[in-house]
């Protein structure tokens, strides 16, 4: 028979803590331990208690003695011969000091330093390169961002990124500025702004008669990172003074790198100067993710939850979810039902938050009626209204209806009985078809490729 | 239980008591003193697990018995009570206390469930200067680890070997060593003893020697003043190699006037202590300058005096300044000497008055 110490312990402590009260158990049993259980001659066990301090022991041994062998007698089914010693638990002791809080000790790891800069230049320490997932939309982008981080200051200057809402241009921008701090921390002082924080250093300064000390924090950096440069357009003085900053910083040798929603060719109400500047450099466009990509990053921000999810659950994700934001939130929903509910990470789970999930997103307005969404769907496919409502099962019109079920459903949010009621069908037929094309829509590039055409066909409608 | 004690000896008594006791028990016992009258003498009581104190005094004992009572409490109305005799009588679980014009009844817990303390030393103690070992002890304590995480960090390292004890303490980022010339009846041990005991200790003022003992078995060390038995529990685990990290050469040697530099650093640190506490040192030919920045409230810099040695080009190193202000108010001369290599590896410094004292500090590693 093989011996369990932990196990027994448990099993032993469980009894015991039925005969004494919550506190004396967790003042003196939450601090032992058994260190040893071995069979000596004639069948006895030999048991060593071990007790975290010598009161402990002493109080336990002279007053939990018999309990304690008792129990373990039941449990092992043997006698047992008890002793106790005192004895710090390894798992304690054995934590090594080395490490990120004892650089004394391990001169070389000086991440506490790394981090501290990181937050001086104002670096959100979880974006960097190794957590980029790159893909055909952002392979140019992260091309650039990598050659600009090897060699700040000439590879290009400055780096113009620009992407729509969630594409992750703060995240490669501030990747440069976390692996050129790491590599060179001391010849490139650097700082990440948004474009209007800047605005409001500048206001902050006009108004303090602070000027001079807002110009020496931007002009002596070795490597400014502006975040949504669009918001200084229309803003002269703000424009004038990020002019002069932007001249100071590159003709030091610094690098800049700015992010913006549209290239600077369509930024209103720009000054020349500042958009020839802009153009000067490299600009780089970053998509949105496409399907494989979005694969990638469910996978990775899933990894950062410590969820461990299938190849066909990320793609159920990646395939009902477009924006790079929202699958994050989406993970982070997962993590919590699975961890807080319990519930198992499965396929049902995650189609069944997948509905709720879009669902509750209140804020997404409803801009189309159905009779829009029917009529683009039957644009889309080339399908008269008639048929598509009609009764034909054929599969050339039948997918197509269940699309359009599936978007009445999921992008227009009719309840079932509504879906039903406009397509002339029961209830239990849209459920059918709203799951059937949430499956499809990650499995088959053609559905979400039309579901892309349809949307594209609503928008240019409007 | 009845007796008669004196109102100062008992108060201070349960002074001393009441820094053994657990701040937040969970078992209501543990927030109790023990109180117990033998012979001649009223032997105080307490512990929190970690450590214990045994505080006699003497007392006119009519009969002989145990109870505990909340330390709070009976500290709280000792103190206030003004001097001369006090009654202090066990009635069941309660204590009958009166003293002049006062009467005064607590709750108590029965003795029974209060644990086993040690209160006397065994056969291995050995005598060490009372002395030597605080005036060691204040220079070392400073040093220790806070951090819970790392246990063996939150002790004192005591290495006793043939030419006497050293006294080691770390957190992680300084570390301080003095020496003890004291011949001991240990020739070879390493104990790491918790901070908590070692500050009672320290607070102690009498001159003669304590007597020291350490049970390995039951992993405890206990001393021993004449009239009270402090015991903590030993700090298990393996103490950090800190010979290895102590550098054995430097390239810049520096002395200092220990009130200058303090003013300097006291000064820098206004703007210092808005960015992480970092200051800088920048060695040149002409002397120290002390800067410090904070991007909200401005900057500084100022210039020290020193004598150097061994300077080639000029030496930029950043240090938490209370690292320093910390060190400064431990140095007895007037001068603090400094040795350092470059702006990475820990800087030495040394008391020319205490040649057995020895501090390290990791400088921080900054940008621009």
């Amino acid at each position: 028979m093989k011996l369990d110490n932990e196990r027994v312990w448990k099993d032993v402590l469980e009894s015991v803590q039925v005969n004494v009260s919550p506190a004396i158990y967790k003042t003196w049993f939450t601090q032992t331990k058994l260190t040893k259980l071995e069979k000596v001659e004639g069948g006895v066990i030999a048991a060593e208690v071990g007790c975290a301090t010598n009161y402990v022991k002493d109080f336990i041994e002279n007053r939990y003695f018999g309990i304690i062998q008792d129990s373990l007698k039941k449990i092992t089914e043997s006698s047992c011969s008890l002793v106790f010693a005192v004895k710090q638990f390894p798992s304690i002791s054995r934590l090594e000091p080395t490490g990120e809080s004892a650089p004394l000790f391990n001169p070389q790891a000086a991440s506490v330093q790394i981090n501290q800069m990181l937050q001086r230049s104002r670096i959100r320490p979880g974006f960097t390169f190794e957590n980029y997932a790159v893909s055909g939309s952002n392979q140019m982008a992260y091309a650039a961002a990598e050659a600009v981080s090897k060699n700040p200051g000439n590879a290009y200057n400055p780096l113009f990124i620009y992407g729509g809402v969630g594409v992750g241009k703060t995240h490669l921008m501030v990747a440069v500025g976390h692996k050129i701090l790491s590599d060179n921390p001391v010849s490139h002082k650097t700082l990440f702004a948004t474009g209007e924080e800047f605005t409001n250093d500048i206001v902050e300064g006009i108004r303090n008669k602070t000027t001079p000390s807002v110009r020496d924090k931007y002009r002596k950096l070795g490597c400014l990172l502006i975040d949504d440069v669009q918001f200084i357009a229309g803003k002269d003085t703000v424009q004038e003074e990020f002019f002069h900053t932007f001249n100071a910083v590159t003709s030091a040798g610094g690098q800049v790198i700015l992010t913006s929603d549209r290239p600077p060719s369509e930024i209103a109400r720009l000054e020349e100067r500042l958009r020839s500047r802009f153009e000067a450099g490299l600009i780089v466009d970053i998509a949105n993710p496409d399907f494989e990509l979005r694969c990638a990053i469910t996978q990775i921000k899933a990894r950062e939850r410590g969820l461990d999810l299938a190849m066909d659950l990320v793609q159920t994700i990646a395939g009902n979810i477009i924006a790079a934001r929202e699958i994050q939130g989406f993970i982070v929903r997962l993590a919590s039902e699975v961890s807080v509910n319990n519930a198992e990470l499965s396929i049902e789970l995650i189609e069944k938050l997948l509905n709720k999930s879009t669902l509750d997103n209140g804020n997404v307005t409803i801009k189309y009626t159905p009779e829009d969404m029917i009529s683009a769907v039957s644009k889309y496919f080339s399908i008269g209204k008639r048929v598509l409502l009609g009764t034909s099962r054929a599969r050339p019109v039948a997918m197509p209806r269940q699309i359009l079920m599936y978007l009445l459903r999921r992008d227009l949010k009719l309840p079932l009985e509504e879906v039903g009621r406009v397509i002339g069908r029961d209830h239990t037929t849209v459920m059918h078809a709203v799951n059937k094309i949430t499956n499809l829509a990650s499995s088959d590039v053609h559905i979400s490729e039309d579901l892309m055409g349809i949307k594209k066909t609503l928008s240019g409608k409007l | 239980m009845k007796v008669e004690v004196l109102q100062e000896k008992l108060s201070k008594a349960l002074n001393i008591s009441s820094r053994f006791i657990a701040n937040r028990a969970q078992l209501p016992i543990l927030a109790n003193v023990m109180l117990e009258a033998t012979k001649t003498k009223l032997t105080v009581f307490a512990t929190n697990l970690e450590m214990s104190s045994v505080v006699s005094i003497g007392a006119q004992v009519s009969v002989p018995g145990k109870i505990t009572v909340p330390s709070r409490i009976l500290f709280d109305i000792v103190a206030n009570l003004s001097s001369g005799k006090v009654l202090l009588e066990a009635q069941r679980e309660q204590l009958k206390m009166e003293a002049g014009s006062f009467k005064g009844n607590v709750m108590g817990i029965n003795a029974l469930d209060f644990p086993n303390l040690p209160t006397s030393l065994g056969k291995s103690a050995f005598k060490m200067p009372q002395i030597e070992l605080i005036k060691s002890l204040t220079k070392t304590l400073f040093c220790v680890s806070g951090d819970e995480a790392r246990p063996i960090l939150t002790g004192v390292l005591f290495v006793f070997s043939t030419n006497g004890l050293t006294l080691v303490a770390t957190d992680g980022f300084r570390l301080t060593l003095t020496k003890i010339p004291v011949k001991t009846a240990i020739k070879d041990m390493k104990v790491v003893l918790p901070k908590g005991i070692l500050i009672e200790i320290a607070k102690q003022l009498k001159s003669e020697p304590i007597g020291v003992e350490f049970n390995q078995e039951s992993n405890q060390a206990l001393f021993g003043f004449d009239d009270m038995v402090l015991s903590s529990r030993i700090i298990e685990g393996e103490f950090p190699d800190y010979e290895k990290i102590i550098p054995k050469t430097s390239k810049v040697t520096l002395a200092v006037d220990k009130q200058e530099l303090l003013q300097t650093i006291k000064l820098s640190s206004i703007f210092a202590r808005e960015s992480s506490n970092v200051i800088k040192m920048t060695i040149n030919k002409e002397g120290i300058t002390i800067s410090s920045e904070s991007e909200k409230t401005g900057t500084q810099s100022s210039q020290v005096d020193a004598k150097i040695e061994g300077l080639e080009e000029s030496l930029q190193v950043a240090y938490n300044f209370r690292f320093i202000e910390e060190l400064l108010n431990v140095i007895e001369g007037d001068l603090l000497k400094i040795e350092l290599t470059d702006g990475s590896s820990p800087g030495v410094f040394k008391d020319p008055k205490d040649p057995d004292f020895l501090h390290l500090i990791m400088p921080v590693k900054v940008q621009g």
